[in-house]
């Protein structure tokens, strides 16, 4: 778990690293012990990347893409020791919500999630981007252009349908793609270091962090149990997202936070550091994993790239992952499900210390924090596939990135974008073949048309509410003078 | 209202550049029938964009008419979003730095090349000559144990130190 702790909390080394890095070590285990391991470091990998996510605006894993919104501004509000504690006790309760949920309706909830084909799936997609309507404070035409260019950035490299290359110009790193996470180390990290770079050098000469970074877990839970309601919905969603094949831990973060804004009584407040706003992703994130398992362990089926690797290493053990897996190896489960239920205990130890260390390294000069934070930057890109294009993607994405918080443009729709844009095109296409290029099916399913509801009223809910209380107040107002 | 046009004239931009480029991919046929090929989702997608780039353009003026037929003064830049003189320099260190640090990182090595940008950096930033190359240094060092010794990911050696 400490790996976890450290791969995690360093940007550009992910949770997927991570998992297959430890596999080749669990080759000689037994089964249980290797599993034990790997369950060890998924869980607290995905926490760990809140950590630079809270600090420094840094994701430490794509997951933590959503922990930066609030958590960030309450670091800035010199709280960011009690974000991380709400962040790691809402990564241990939901990851708890995900097992039990696991534990209890795994075979139910995949024959559901079965049911989702290319149509809900494009919604989906959809839908998850539709949540950065609702992230973009204030601005909803400025999240809908963040969202399409990320969409459009995910347009380069190979199409999958026809094997054409798209935007490439003969330029054979460009045929990959655009790696989502060069991309959202130079969106989030390095655009934030010119930020703090721009006024000059005078303020750069105090610490990174003022605050003396107290973990208490006293104070946290007033403020979870104030939010349970949040924190549950969260871990439901985070779940239930998780059981999707190829959705994850990102994608559960994203649309918890946006489903928690859109329903919060305090919505104004999502964005400038609400503690609501920490408890959403983060137990959405860890609860996803929890979902995950499900269609891996009832169908053989991964839920995310993390389990696409474990389900490889169960092969390796000589396990069958499948619905036979419940009978054949019922107690190789039941030593899974008790392995992770522990995991998530163990990591309030591992997430304290992790963040204790963190904390100390942040009492380190701005100037040299930074620094360090450009050359992790430019490392963390490199190692993703060897390549120092992935390098000059990061430093473009850096310096777009910058810009576009100069005119407001929010930066989590773009990489949001580029993360969905493979699942939302594919699907897409798939879809109209199918149909012969008609639309009309993708609104006659049952779950596709509650998901184009939804979006439809993420997206035109609050103007549909302001012109209803405008009327409303139009009637009061006539209504004594007109009788 | 200048920003917002170059923004909306940016969308547009690259909207037009999308729809150009598109225009050179193929069709995608099957037995005749024609599908939705590779230009499908970026000509939708560029047909947002350019619709957006209207929009903002159009707004930026209209609010730029109703703000002067109120007589109001224009928006000033808040505090923390301006660039002093200094904040410029620093800005090109890391970004033209970052850029001449890929290119020489190819000949001189990573532990080389790590150390001196990140000293010169560093003292860009305001941090003591000594203190930059001590910090450059240790940084230098967890890296090449993270990265090069946990994590086998070969860091480059520099085509000046290849021996073969």
């Amino acid at each position: 778990m400490g790996f976890g702790i450290f791969v995690g909390g360093v940007p550009g080394l992910t949770a997927t690293m991570a998992v297959a890095l430890i596999i080749p070590i669990t080759y000689y285990m037994e089964p249980i012990a290797g599993l034990a391991m790997v369950i060890g470091v998924s869980f607290t990998a995905i926490f760990a990347g809140d950590i630079p996510a809270t600090f420094l605006r840094i994701p430490g894993t794509p997951a933590s893409g959503a922990a930066i919104l609030d958590g960030f501004e309450l670091t800035k509000k010199g709280k960011g020791g009690l974000a991380l504690t709400l962040d790691l006790m809402c990564s241990v309760i939901g990851g708890l919500i995900g097992i039990v949920l696991l534990i209890l309706v795994a075979p139910p909830l995949a024959n559901f999630a079965l049911r989702f084909t290319n149509f809900e799936y494009f919604w989906l997609g959809l839908f998850g981007l539709s949540m950065c309507v609702i992230m973009s404070r204030g601005n909803l035409i400025n999240g809908m252009i963040s969202a399409t260019l990320g969409l459009l950035i995910s347009t380069v490299g190979i199409d999958i349908t026809t094997g054409y290359p798209r935007f490439a110009f003969g330029n054979p790193e460009l045929m990959g793609g655009i790696g989502f996470i060069p991309a959202m180390i130079g969106l989030f990290g390095l655009s934030e270091v010119l930020k703090r770079v721009q006024r000059g050098s005078k303020a750069l000469g105090t610490p990174t962090i003022n605050e003396k970074v107290k973990i208490s877990i006293w104070k946290a839970l007033p403020i979870i149990w104030k939010h349970k309601w949040t924190l549950v919905k969260s871990a439901f969603i985070g779940t239930f997202t998780g059981a999707l094949p190829g959705a994850g831990a990102d994608i559960a973060a994203w649309v918890a936070y946006g489903v928690a804004k859109r329903t919060s009584r305090n919505s104004d407040e999502f964005g400038t550091g609400s503690t609501e706003g920490v408890v959403a992703p983060t137990s959405a994130n860890n609860a996803a994993l929890g979902g995950t398992w499900i269609p891996a362990l009832v169908f053989g089926v991964p839920g995310d790239t993390i389990t696409a690797i474990v389900l490889g290493a169960m092969l390796m053990y000589g396990l069958r992952p499948g619905p036979l897996i419940f009978q054949e190896s019922a107690e190789l489960v039941t030593g899974i499900f008790t392995v992770a239920i522990v995991a998530q205990f163990l990591l309030i130890l591992v997430g304290f210390l992790g963040i204790k260390v963190y904390s100390q390294l942040l009492k380190l000069k701005t100037s040299i924090v930074l620094t360090a934070v450009v050359i992790f930057s430019m490392i963390g890109s490199f190692a993703i596939r060897n390549s120092f294009f992935d390098v000059y993607i990061m430093l473009a994405f850096g310096i777009v990135g910058y810009l576009l918080e100069k005119i407001r443009v929010p930066l989590a729709p773009m990489i949001l974008g580029v993360i969905l844009g493979p699942m939302i095109e594919d699907n897409l296409r798939v879809g109209l073949m199918k149909t012969n290029g008609s639309m009309v099916p993708f609104f006659q399913r049952p779950i596709s048309l509650t998901l184009f509801i939804l979006i439809a009223l993420t997206l035109f809910g609050p103007v549909l509410v302001k012109i209803i209380k405008r009327l409303a107040r139009r009637r009061a107002v006539n209504g004594p003078e007109s009788s | 209202m200048i920003k917002n046009i170059i923004y909306g004239s940016s969308l547009i931009v690259t909207s037009i550049i999308v729809f150009s480029i598109t225009a050179g991919f193929p069709a995608f046929r099957i037995r005749g029938q024609e599908l939705p090929g590779p230009k499908f989702f970026p000509n939708i997608l560029s047909m947002v964009i350019l619709a957006a780039g209207i929009y903002v353009i159009v707004l930026a003026i209209v609010k730029e008419i109703i703000r002067r037929r109120k007589a109001e003064p224009p928006q000033k830049t808040p505090l923390e979003d301006t660039v002093t003189k200094r904040g410029f320099l620093n800005i090109l260190a890391v970004t033209v730095g970052t850029f001449l640090y890929i290119i020489m990182v190819d000949i001189t090595g990573f532990n080389l090349t790590t150390v001196a940008f990140s000293s010169l950096l560093m003292m860009m930033l305001n941090v003591r000559w000594w203190r930059a190359l001590i910090y450059s240094v240790i940084l230098v060092v967890v890296i090449v144990l993270i990265f090069g010794t946990a994590f086998r990911i070969p860091l480059p050696e520099g085509s000046l130190f290849w021996t073969s």
